[in-house]
Formats: structure tokens, C-alpha cells, sequence
């Protein structure tokens, strides 16, 4: 199933190793051969976070590391903190996610808890929505509902928008620009619906000062 | 052999490969809080393995496998409540992380967004491919060291990473963008 071009070159063109006639040839084949053109498309992908600036290590972490380390031999139970900040936590005001997963239905988040995105009253601002499934869902449910001095630019004083869209697995992107008519504030709800399942999420949006 | 002998045995091995560590920390996580409690995380797996570590040829190998198996783990159990994960994520007080809690220019976000898809697609692949393609394509490790780790000869390793590689892209061509549509708005002031 497998072609016979040599793989190394299709990592060799993502890290930028190769250039003029020999980056053609590699790009020619790639048009021809979607194996290939999606191993290129994963490794531009890995390229891009070997790229990622991560800076050096903070002054004594590392004796802080063992330290800690030594005196904790055994091993005790995590919460899973760095997978939130991998995926959404750092980013949860700009890339907010509603994940559609099955085995478990609709998790209201605690109103203490409960996620930011800061709107401007001059300008509407893109809040990008990440519906994350395991399987493609045809004629999922999507439901904004937004309470408080704030509006979806274009939308007018609705407060509400519904439709139904099919939902591929993996990421599905959602941008809606959101722009504040007064300085209280809102909330804005957002409903994913599927005959198996349900997810409902709430972000608070502030008014930046 | 006293704490204090083991402790200095522990640094003498952990060191040289602790830039690197953290590297691979910072790489897979978007907050310093979040690489710093992965890279806590090897350390105490490692120092477990302490005497196991010493013994083997590439212990910064090791170290980042652990590192990518403990991170896509992590992805698969975490599957439960994404939302939740938002929440938490919006706990930190550190200086660095709360610019990225209020509005990033754009640029900036679709840089983040692309990474958080990348990422959202490597947990979709198993650990072992997973690991093998982080350890190839982001760590730099040769071929050579890749055979010696996992035992498997070059060929069969090449024949991993390809395919690793091409359900990676696979993964991310499949990502959609949504667009509401106007006409099946309801709801009033």
C-alpha cells in the first residue's frame, strides 16, 4: 500500500533541509501520492512544535526537581494539570473547547470555575470555539446562548443561535466574533447536542477596561 | 547507601539531560506550571529507575520516552471532561500565563490554535507511534539510537515514522471549520 519514495526526504522538506530541484522532486511526488502528501502534512506539523520556543529552565527548578523527587520515592496519584494546559488551559480565553466524548454526558462546569474571554466595547473580538469528538457526528446540535451587555457582531440583539451542522472526529473550529454593547458583562452558553450525547459550557465574558 | 549518595547519584544522571527535558516540557505544553509538572513527573519515575537508568546507553532517550508516554497517558484519561480542563487551566497566577488568559493579537492566536491542533492529534495516535515520531521528528534522535531503544531494526522503524507521520497529517486535514447559519436562529432579546 506503502509507495517506494524515500520517507526521508518528505522529513527532510518539512524541516526546510532541502531546497531548488531536489524540494521540486519531493513536491512533485507529494501531488501525486496522498500517503505521502498527509506524512509530509504530519511532519510540517511536528516540525512546527520542534520549532517552539521553550526558553531554559527557570533558575533552580532543576534542584527543586530532585528534591522533590528524592523525597517522594513513591509515587502518588496526579490530577492531570499539564494536559489541560497542553490542549486548553493556557490558551481557554482564546481556544475555548467543547469536547463530545462518549461514555460520559453533560458536564456543567461550576459557576467558580468557569472560564474568561475578554470583549471590547470598540471592537468585536474572535472567540475560537474547539468541538472536539471521537467520531463524526452527523447533525450535531450547536446552540450559542448569550445573557448580559454583550452580542455576537453581525447578529444583532439576538440572544440566541442554533443550528445543526455535521461534526467531523477530531478538531472542528468554530469562530464567532463577540463585541460588548455595555460594560457589565455576560455569559455565553454553548450546547452541543447529539442523540447519544450532550455537553453544555459556559464562558464568562468580561468587558476589558 | 545513604539518601544523600542516591540523591547525588540522582543529579549526576539527571543534569545533562535536564534542558532538554524541560525543552520537551515546554514543547508539549502551553504553560511553564504545566512543563514544570511533567518534568517533575519523569524525575520521580527516573529516580525510581535509578540504578535501571545507569545502566543503559541513552538515558536521555529514555527520559523523553517517559516524558511522551506520560504525555499522551495523560491526553487519553483526560478525555473524560475537556471542559472541566478548560476551567482548571485557568487557575494559574503566574505573570507569563495570565497574558495568555486575556486576549492574544491574532497572529499570536492562530499560532496557538495550530499547536493546540497538533497536539490534539498526536493523542490520537498510539503511544508507541506517538512517542517515536516526538522522539525522531522533535528531539532529533537518530535512527540509530531509535533502534537501540525500541530493539526494532531501522527499516521497521522508518516504516513507523512514515506511517505515524501520515495519520498525523491525516488527523489534522480532517479538522473543520463550522459556520452557523443565519436562518436557523431563533430566541429574542
Amino acid at each position: 500500500m506503502s509507495c517506494e519514495f524515500d520517507k526521508d526526504r518528505l522529513r527532510a522538506l518539512a524541516q526546510g533541509l532541502i531546497a531548488g530541484t531536489e524540494r521540486d522532486s519531493v513536491l512533485a511526488h507529494v501531488d501525486r501520492c496522498a500517503d505521502c502528501r498527509s506524512a509530509l502534512r504530519g511532519a510540517e506539523a511536528l516540525a512546527e512544535l520542534a520549532a517552539r520556543d521553550t526558553g531554559a529552565p527557570p533558575v533552580g527548578l532543576f534542584e527543586a526537581v530532585v528534591d522533590k523527587a528524592v523525597s517522594q520515592p513513591a509515587r502518588a496519584p496526579r490530577d492531570n494539570r499539564f494536559w489541560s494546559g497542553a490542549s486548553f488551559g493556557a490558551i481557554a480565553a482564546s481556544l475555548l473547547a467543547v469536547g463530545l466524548f462518549f461514555g460520559w454526558t453533560d458536564s456543567q462546569v461550576p459557576t467558580d470555575r468557569v472560564p474568561e474571554f475578554f470583549v471590547s466595547l470598540e471592537e468585536p473580538r474572535q472567540m475560537s470555539l474547539a468541538f472536539e469528538t471521537d467520531r463524526v457526528l452527523d447533525g450535531a446540535r450547536i446552540t450559542i446562548l448569550l445573557s448580559g451587555s454583550v452580542e455576537i457582531d453581525g447578529y444583532g440583539p439576538r440572544r440566541e443561535l442554533s443550528w445543526t451542522d455535521d461534526l467531523e472526529a477530531g478538531v472542528n473550529r468554530l469562530s464567532l466574533p463577540v463585541i460588548a454593547n455595555g460594560l457589565k458583562g455576560g455569559q455565553m452558553v454553548v450546547r452541543l447536542e447529539h442523540p447519544q450525547s450532550e455537553q453544555v459550557f459556559v464562558v464568562r465574558l468580561q468587558v476589558e477596561s | 547507601m545513604t539518601q544523600d549518595a542516591r540523591k547525588t547519584r540522582f543529579e549526576v544522571l539527571l543534569r545533562p539531560h535536564f534542558d532538554a527535558l524541560y525543552a520537551a516540557a515546554r514543547r508539549m505544553t502551553l504553560s511553564t506550571d504545566d512543563a514544570e509538572d511533567l518534568v517533575q513527573d519523569v524525575a520521580l519515575k527516573a529516580f525510581e529507575k535509578l540504578d535501571e537508568l545507569e545502566q543503559i546507553e541513552f538515558p536521555r532517550a529514555w527520559l523523553l520516552k517517559v516524558m511522551y508516554n506520560r504525555f499522551i497517558d495523560e491526553h487519553r484519561s483526560s478525555k473524560r471532561s475537556p471542559v472541566d480542563q478548560a476551567a482548571t487551566g485557568m487557575d494559574s497566577e503566574e505573570p507569563g500565563d495570565h497574558a495568555h488568559s486575556r486576549w492574544l493579537p491574532e497572529e499570536m492566536l492562530d499560532r496557538e490554535v495550530r499547536i493546540t491542533r497538533i497536539l490534539m492529534a498526536m493523542k490520537r495516535l498510539d503511544n508507541e507511534s506517538a512517542t517515536l515520531v516526538a522522539l525522531r521528528d522533535i528531539e532529533g534522535l537518530t535512527i540509530a539510537e531509535l533502534e537501540k531503544m525500541t530493539g526494532s531494526p531501522s527499516g521497521t522503524i522508518k516504516a513507523k515514522l512514515h506511517r505515524s507521520r501520515a495519520k498525523l497529517g491525516r488527523l489534522l486535514s480532517s479538522d473543520k471549520t463550522l459556520k452557523p447559519e443565519l436562518k436557523a436562529i431563533g430566541g429574542s432579546e
